[in-house]
Parts: C-alpha cells; sequence; structure tokens
C-alpha cells in the first residue's frame, strides 16, 4: 500500500496543463521519443502520402543515408525532376497514399500480383494506372511502358530488401479499386488520368481492421525478406481534398486520419521494430491553432514541416548537412578549356 | 557577304578558308569567326531588341565588329548568315550519365536504367533550347541564314574510356541530331550536313580527322574543315548562287 497513485510524480509533459496548456506551441517538448536509433550508415527508403515527400526530402539533405534506388538521369534537369516522379521518394511510385496501395506495390514488384488493368491508354500515349503522373504526358508505346515498369519493380525490390530503415506516412483510408480484382488506385480514375466507369471501379473506404490486417502483413512480407527492417509510421496531416464518403469532409477527414493514427499507434505498440513518429500530432493538434497550415487550412506550410522535422531531428540526430554538389551538366571540363583555345586562334586570325 | 560563325567547330572551316588562294573570290564573299564556347553558346548569349541582336559574350560582339563593322547582328539582307551553334551531341554524349542510364530502346539489353523517351527529349531540348530560341528570333526578323552541322562524335571521348557502351552513346548522338534536324526542317531551316565520308561504319569521327592537339577529343581536324567548308560552298552553289557571286 503506498499513498501515492500512478498519476502522480510523472514528467511535465504527462500532465496537460505543463505538457500543453502553460507551453509556447513551438516549445512543446518530447512529442516524440524513439524507439530505436538510426545508424549512420542505416540506408534510409520513404514512402506514402504527399507530406511524406517533405520528410524524404529534409532526410535526403540531413546527411543520414537516404537512398533512391531509381535516380534521375544526371542529364535530366533538376527542375523536371519532380514532373518526372524522380527524387521526390526512394523510387518513382508517385504517392502511396493507402496501406493497400503499399501492399499492393509490393506484391506487383514480386510478381505475386497482376492487375488486370495494367496500362490505361489516351489517344497513342500508354499511362500506368497505378503511377499516373509519372510521366507527364505517358508513354508513347507498349515496349516502353513496360521497359520502365520493369526498371522500377527492380528499384522497389533492391528498396524492399536493402533498407534498414523505412519511412510510411499514411495518408488516406478512402481508395477507388477494381471492382473485380480489388486493385487500388492512388487516384480515382478519371481524374488525372484514365477513364470513369461505374461498372469497372469502386469507391472504398478501409476499416480500421483492414487497414491493421494489411499493413501488418506487409510488414511481415517486408521482413521475410529484410529481417530486422525498421519501420517508422506516420500519419499526414494534410487533410482530404475532397471525400466521396457522403460524410462532410471534415468528419471524413477526421474519420480518416483517426483510424490511421490508431492502425499506425497499434503498430508501434506492438512490434518493437515499428515506431510511430507524430507528425499529424505536430501540425493538426488543436494546440497548434492550425498555424502550420497554409490559408487553404490544408497544405502543410514550409514553417510547419520545419517544425515536424525539427522534433524527428532532436530524436534522430542527422550526421551532419550534405554539401550540395554541383550538376552534372555544369561543370566546366578539359573539353571545355580546349574548346576556349580552339577560338582563341579563330579570333586571333579575324 | 557570307559570314559563318557559331562554336568552336567553326575553327576548322576558318583553317580551310585561309588556306584558299587569296585572289580566290570566295576568299572576298565569306568570312568566318567565333561568336564563344559551346558551352557559352548553351546559355542565353543574346539578347533581342527592335531591329537588332546584341550579344553578350565579347567574342561574339568581335567577330560582328571585325566582319560587318558592327558590334551587333543587324538585320541586313544582304548578309547571309551560317551557324553551327551547338549543332552536335558532344555535351550530353561525353556525360557519365550513360555509365548507369540508357535510352529506353537499349537499357534492358545493355542492363541500364531506362530513360523515358519523353525525358530525353527533355535532356537534348536543355542541351540545345538556347541556339533554337535564337534561330526563332532570325526567323521572326526575317534574317537570311542556314546551319552548319558539327562533325561526328570522336570514339576517344572519355565516357567511352570509363566504359561506357558505343551502342548507347552513338544512339544518343542519333537521338540528338534527329531532333534537331527534325526541328529544323520543321522551321524550314536548311541545315549543311555533316559529310558522310567522315563518319566511320559504326557512325564516329574516322581517325584520319581527328583533332591534331593532343587530348583533344571534342573537334575535327583541317582535312574534315576542308570537306565541310566544300558542302558549305555546294550548298551556297545550288541555294545561294547570286551571293556567291557579289
Amino acid at each position: 500500500m503506498t499513498n501515492q497513485n500512478p498519476y502522480q510524480n510523472l514528467p511535465g509533459e504527462a500532465y496537460w496543463r505543463t505538457g500543453v496548456a502553460s507551453c509556447n506551441p513551438l516549445d512543446f517538448e518530447k512529442l516524440y521519443t524513439r524507439k530505436f536509433e538510426i545508424l549512420e550508415t542505416d540506408k534510409i527508403a520513404t514512402a506514402g502520402s504527399c507530406f511524406a515527400q517533405h520528410i524524404g526530402r529534409h532526410m535526403a539533405k540531413s546527411g543520414f543515408n537516404y537512398r533512391d534506388y531509381e535516380k534521375a538521369p544526371p542529364l535530366l534537369p533538376q527542375h523536371l525532376h519532380a514532373k518526372y516522379g524522380y527524387g521526390i521518394y526512394s523510387a518513382r511510385y508517385g504517392n502511396i497514399y493507402t496501406a493497400h496501395q503499399l501492399s499492393q506495390l509490393f506484391d506487383r514488384a514480386y510478381g505475386k500480383f497482376t492487375p488486370e488493368e495494367t496500362v490505361w491508354t489516351d489517344g497513342e500515349r500508354y499511362i500506368d494506372p497505378f503511377r499516373p503522373t509519372i510521366e507527364p504526358n505517358g508513354f508513347s508505346c507498349l515496349e516502353e511502358f513496360k521497359i520502365l515498369q520493369d526498371a522500377h519493380f527492380s528499384a522497389v525490390r533492391k528498396m524492399f530488401e536493402t533498407a534498414d530503415v523505412f519511412v510510411f506516412t499514411l495518408g488516406l483510408t478512402e481508395a477507388w479499386r477494381h471492382t473485380s480484382d480489388k486493385a487500388v488506385y492512388p487516384v480515382c480514375p478519371g481524374t488525372a488520368a484514365g477513364t470513369f466507369d461505374a461498372d469497372v471501379y469502386e469507391f472504398h473506404n478501409f476499416t480500421f481492421v483492414e487497414i491493421y490486417q494489411e499493413l501488418k502483413q506487409t510488414l511481415a512480407k517486408m521482413r521475410e525478406i529484410n529481417p530486422g527492417l525498421k519501420v517508422i509510421l506516420t500519419v499526414s496531416p494534410v487533410p482530404l481534398t475532397a471525400t466521396a464518403s457522403d460524410k462532410h469532409v471534415l468528419v471524413a477527414s477526421m474519420h480518416s486520419k483517426s483510424t490511421l493514427r490508431t492502425v499506425a499507434g497499434e503498430l508501434a505498440q506492438e512490434d518493437p521494430l515499428t515506431d510511430y513518429f507524430p507528425s499529424y500530432e505536430i501540425v493538426a493538434s488543436h494546440p497548434m491553432r492550425a498555424m502550420f497550415f497554409d490559408p487553404n487550412l490544408r497544405t502543410v506550410s514550409l514553417r510547419g514541416v520545419d517544425q515536424v522535422m525539427r522534433h524527428f531531428f532532436k530524436e534522430h540526430t542527422p550526421p551532419g548537412v550534405l554539401e550540395k554538389s554541383p550538376a552534372g551538366n555544369e561543370s566546366l571540363d578539359e573539353d571545355d578549356i580546349v574548346c576556349d583555345e580552339e577560338l582563341l586562334e579563330m579570333e586571333q586570325t579575324l | 557577304m557570307i559570314l559563318l560563325a557559331g562554336d568552336s567547330h567553326t575553327t576548322v572551316l576558318k583553317r580551310a578558308h585561309d588556306e584558299l588562294h587569296p585572289s580566290d573570290p570566295l576568299v572576298s564573299n565569306i568570312k568566318i569567326g567565333p561568336l564563344g564556347p559551346g558551352y557559352k553558346l548553351s546559355r542565353r548569349f543574346f539578347k533581342p531588341h527592335k531591329n537588332r541582336i546584341t550579344f553578350n559574350l565579347p567574342m561574339a560582339r568581335n567577330t560582328f565588329l571585325k566582319t560587318t563593322g558592327k558590334q551587333a547582328l543587324w538585320f541586313d539582307q544582304n548578309i547571309l548568315y551560317g551557324f553551327s551553334l551547338r549543332m552536335h551531341s558532344f555535351k550530353i554524349s561525353q556525360n557519365p550519365t550513360w555509365l548507369r542510364h540508357a535510352p529506353y530502346e537499349l537499357a534492358a539489353e545493355k542492363g541500364k536504367a531506362p530513360i523515358s523517351k519523353a525525358a530525353m527529349l527533355e535532356i537534348i531540348k536543355e542541351d540545345i533550347g538556347s541556339t533554337f530560341e535564337f534561330y526563332e528570333l532570325l526567323l521572326k526578323n526575317n534574317v537570311p541564314f542556314f546551319t552548319i552541322e558539327g562533325p561526328p562524335l570522336n570514339e576517344n571521348i572519355q565516357v567511352l574510356k570509363r566504359g561506357a557502351d558505343k551502342e548507347i552513346i552513338l544512339a544518343v548522338d542519333k537521338a540528338h541530331r534527329h531532333y534537331m534536324q527534325s526541328w529544323l526542317c520543321d522551321k524550314g531551316i536548311d541545315i549543311v550536313k555533316a559529310p558522310p565520308a567522315a563518319f566511320t561504319e559504326e557512325g564516329f569521327l574516322k581517325p584520319e580527322y581527328y583533332a591534331d592537339r593532343e587530348g583533344d577529343v571534342r573537334h575535327a581536324n583541317t582535312p574534315y574543315g576542308r570537306l565541310m567548308l566544300q558542302n558549305v560552298l555546294d550548298y551556297l552553289q545550288s541555294h545561294h548562287k547570286s551571293r556567291l557571286q557579289a
């Protein structure tokens, strides 16, 4: 018997008053305590919904061993990399909004699932239904589509097999899928590409149980080929652009994020190699008063991203900031110097 | 007057031209001068004005001053221009990109990461974008001009010595030339092509046309300049005979 109850003598962050109410939201402490260390040599890969782009970009700049398994050709101008899906994530898979999409990517990369519908056509162009924005105007022929897809799957396999840390940002519960084989699309067919057909595509709002089971199985599949893979789950604080659930978008958004947050928390709680990083809370919880959102109250401002990464890097101290190397096609090589000499000779004899 | 101007590949034309007998009317009718090195011409090297184009590069201004008496390009119908401006793939062909990547058609066979057709076009456009912008400006102002293709690639370029696949490099060169020629053709701009006699069966520059300067794998030599100048003269004879007689 003791006079003390479990709520006495807890650290400051355990109490709402000292952890939140009396603190400047910019100075919240211990929102995140890491479960495991990220070593300087650990190969890090990222995937997920659009918010994951920020995480990947910051990891790449931080000096961590962030890996891009499907690198842009060095000659492709930097300002076009994102347009062609390069450098956004660790491979050119585009946004992966749902746990089912991640699972599907894994299965497709290993030939365990082939969707009925593998390609869309738009006039004479060929579009990948599962990464419709990867080539701005689609592919020129089926052969090109296939070669680029094979290379992509090869990069994805390498990522799953060699990464030491996989950071996955859960974005949505709502998805559109094929009615017969249940293949999940990143966006509703007919929006970014393709043509909508209500007989072919159906809306589905994945439940907690479905997402939990799918993600758990996916992590198990990943660790079958890569034992010891450390996983960091986050939930995107970006609300839904639109809902097809018949609910108000605000209500649907809250439902979606709450479900994803619970799945992530559940998996992190039961698996020692899965951690949860609270990017959702850092940006979207009410003490932040929406200060980290842009005026549309949906997209996260750069300040918000910085705040998220500040909390992350406080626990995972980056090894050091990388110096940006000059672009491959900008350097002056010996041949350029030869050029100058040739020209000077000509100029002198004019 | 006919003014042939451009990047460092113009030098061999000048050397060949310098060999002509001083009494040859071609000597007085044709002037040849540099605009600047290719790597500087890959950026926007000119500035449009109402009735003239000025140049950011002192070398270009100097050439125009010495040959036309003005530091800028004026829209004078009495002057026919022949430009050799980044009319070759050297800058992209010799890039280390091709050690890891390849145009998609060759990627699987060569074990390289594929580049889509659209991304290849972006790479080529980036390389010759400012040149096309310059040509469009000339067209807009009705300046009479034609273009002169650069020499074939030398198979001793660094990227090949580092292990890049010849077939990939030739495919890149071919794609570059094809895009350039299609664009010029669509715009109705004449091209004096590199002489077929200078190409090996594979598509590289024949060794007898290698530059004399040791280590120079970018340029061709004076004998190549003679061949190319002859091509230019043949073109002028067939398309602009009156200007040669002027």
